[in-house]
């Protein structure tokens, strides 16, 4: 970790970062980039993650228009930060540990801060000076035993806001408490002793009267953990349900009634040795069946099961019930070792592999009277971190947001650059392309308060890899293809994260 | 304690009580260390099993002791030469079980005679089994 003097002297040899900013930062958040000057496209995604402190801010930047006065609040947003101690690298952007960041709205400017989560794991290898457990995609000779998920927690895929705190969420172990002001690790998460130590998933579901439902995976277990939780987050019931093919289950998603689960051919043999990356443990079946799990809220028994054929997915959109048929929207992809090894290649700063697997958003029907389960591919060029409005959780949407990739995008540099609206009733979409030296992360709906469904604003970053530095963008979200109404500039770049909630003051 | 001190001390208290000295030959002594010991409240409860079939069902003898914070040490003595296996519970509420949740992961600190590294599930007798043999046997055990 870079002390203050060695960032002042190194920022003076990295004149072109600062040029132009609006910024009012404060010393201490300076982190100059020294290597950003020349950033290759290869090394476009793999850039954000050099020498990523231990924390950011805070940090004051003026946006360049006044924003909207309904929209007040704070983004918090978690991703994979720490990728190398020592001289050891992570290969996989999945393996980092956490890094939450808050950006807090004013009526003209926006205040960053960032802090590590600290997970057990994060503060034994700290202390150790080095990465004592293998992680998603990286394996770590020596490897300490895995004997429960919680060894290798390193809380870095999403948040749940819970009042004055913030659950940092991975999806195979605990969530990690962090108070929502100062982005302080507050302990480990436990809902219940039955649940101390279960997994939870880093994407909960909120239905529109507030209850919280998720789930949790145990590789090899054979079962589902279900969680249905007040919206304080105190818990009302946790019951296991038997799963086959829930190996890796990432999302999932919500009806009025049910809870859908979408789980893949993707089935984990281990060989006992905690050397080996998690992901040489898992093995695709491209001629197996995914299953689709449909579960009653009411008494949390698996009411109907659908089979289709062999397909990957992460992300699920919103879901609903169309009379007798359930709606599932979701990003699929053809198959999961290719999207792997794309990811390994960008991480390490390599050429992506050139069988760069053809992502898809998609509807799956599932009829509950005939048992018949349908995939049809979305009429949308958008690929993958679909969001909604979500106050219609569960319920009827008629935009989906996404991100995708424009042809203005460097061929070598991967990631996406475009913020795609698909309107479902239309089938038309709109676009807003951010050309080829952005990476654009998650962009979430946030509704005007009081408003329409989809009135509202998208809100985001996007990583500017020649110049190493990430700007917060807020759009109409009924006119996404104007571009942003408002960007602040940081003076830094940050670790190319995953996903975000909005909470509104 | 390595073995040659074992056989030493097992020659000296043979000296001492004559007529009460077991046959080297015949009978083996296992100590098992075990560290941390995070707290000193409850009860730090050992199993030790002889094969397979009785592995985490039916003891082949077992002890407890009152917890005492850092590390503590157990004793077999005279066992026959063998293989064996040892499993230890820190039962900190005194319900004499290993409370789990819902996924069976233990929520109290628990160990077990591991041989070499584990990925996830409950220990199994092939992974924790080791040979007594009549020199005697020390055995470090590390609770989780």
């Amino acid at each position: 970790m870079l002390d203050a003097k060695t960032r002042l002297t190194r920022r003076a040899f990295c004149q072109s970062a600062l040029a132009g900013s609006l910024a009012l930062a404060s010393p201490r958040a300076i982190s100059a980039r020294p290597s950003c000057a020349q950033s290759r496209p290869e090394h476009a995604f793999a850039s954000s993650f050099r020498d990523v402190p231990n924390s950011f801010g805070p940090t004051e930047v003026r946006f360049d228009k006044p924003l909207p006065e309904a929209l007040t609040g704070t983004l918090y947003r978690n991703g994979p930060a720490r990728m190398q101690r020592g001289d050891t690298r992570y290969n996989h952007w999945f393996d980092g540990d956490g890094m939450v960041h808050a950006f807090a709205l004013t009526s003209r400017s926006v205040i960053h801060r960032a802090k590590m989560v600290a997970t057990a794991r994060t503060v034994a290898e700290a202390e150790a000076g080095e990465f004592l457990w293998s992680g998603f995609g990286t394996g770590i000779e020596g490897s300490r035993d895995v004997l429960s998920p919680d060894d290798l927690n390193v809380a870095n895929i999403s948040v749940l806001p819970l009042g004055d705190e913030l659950l940092a969420l991975w999806e195979a172990g605990s969530p990690y408490r962090m108070h929502a002001e100062t982005l302080e690790t507050l302990g480990r998460n436990v809902f219940s002793r039955d649940t101390d130590g279960l997994p939870f998933s880093a994407h909960p579901r909120i239905d529109p009267a507030g209850r919280i439902w998720n789930f949790g995976y145990m590789s090899g277990s054979g079962k589902l953990v279900l969680y249905d939780l007040e919206t304080d987050g105190r818990l009302r019931r946790a019951q296991l349900v038997d799963a086959r093919n829930a190996d890796m289950v990432h999302d999932f998603a919500i009806t009025e009634r049910y809870l859908v689960f979408v789980l893949l051919p993707l089935h984990f043999h281990s060989d006992g040795n905690p050397d080996n990356a998690f992901i040489d443990s898992l093995h695709w079946d491209a001629k197996g069946t995914v299953d689709a799990l449909v579960i009653d809220k009411q008494n949390l028994d698996v009411v109907r099961r659908f089979e289709l054929p062999a397909f990957f997915a992460f992300h699920l959109g919103n879901a609903w019930e169309d009379g007798d048929t359930l709606r599932v929207e979701i990003a699929t992809a053809p198959d999961f070792h290719p999207l792997m090894a794309e990811i390994t290649a960008a991480t390490r700063g390599e050429r992506i592999p050139t069988s760069a697997s053809q992502s898809q958003l998609a509807e799956i029907t599932l009829n509950m009277r005939s048992g018949v389960a349908d995939i049809a591919a979305l009429p949308t060029r958008g690929i993958d971190f679909p969001r909604f409005d979500q106050r219609y959780t569960g319920q009827r949407t008629e935009r989906l947001y996404t991100l995708g990739r424009s042809d203005a995008a460097h061929e070598a540099a991967y990631g996406f650059n475009a913020v795609h609206a698909f309107n479902r009733a239309s089938g038309d979409e709109t676009v807003f392309d951010y050309g080829a030296d952005s990476l654009a992360e998650e962009h979430l709906f946030v509704p005007a308060p009081a408003g329409r469904a989809n009135t509202g604003w998208l809100i985001g970053t996007r990583y500017n890899w020649r110049e190493c530095r990430t700007t917060l963008s807020v759009f109409d979200a009924e006119h996404v293809a104007d571009g942003p109404i408002a960007q602040a500039h940081l003076p830094y770049g940050l670790p190319m994260g995953l996903h975000g909630q909005f909470v509104a003051r | 304690m390595n073995a040659k001190m074992l056989s030493s001390r097992r020659t000296l208290i043979c000296s001492l009580l004559a007529g009460a000295c077991i046959h080297a030959a015949q009978a083996a002594d296992l100590t098992v260390r075990l560290s941390p010991i995070t707290s000193s409240q409850g009860k730090v409860m050992l199993a030790l099993y002889d094969s397979e079939a009785s592995f985490r069902k039916t003891a082949a003898a077992m002890q407890q002791a009152d917890a005492m914070e850092g590390e503590m040490t157990f004793t077999f003595n005279g066992l026959e030469p063998g293989e064996y296996a040892v499993t230890v519970m820190h039962d900190l509420n005194g319900n004499t079980e290993l409370d789990a949740n819902l996924l069976g992961i233990p929520r109290e600190p628990w160990g077990a005679s591991l041989q070499g590294k584990r990925v996830f599930g409950a220990p199994s007798w092939n992974k924790t089994r080791f040979t007594l043999t009549d020199a005697g046997f020390s055995l470090d055990i590390t609770m989780r």
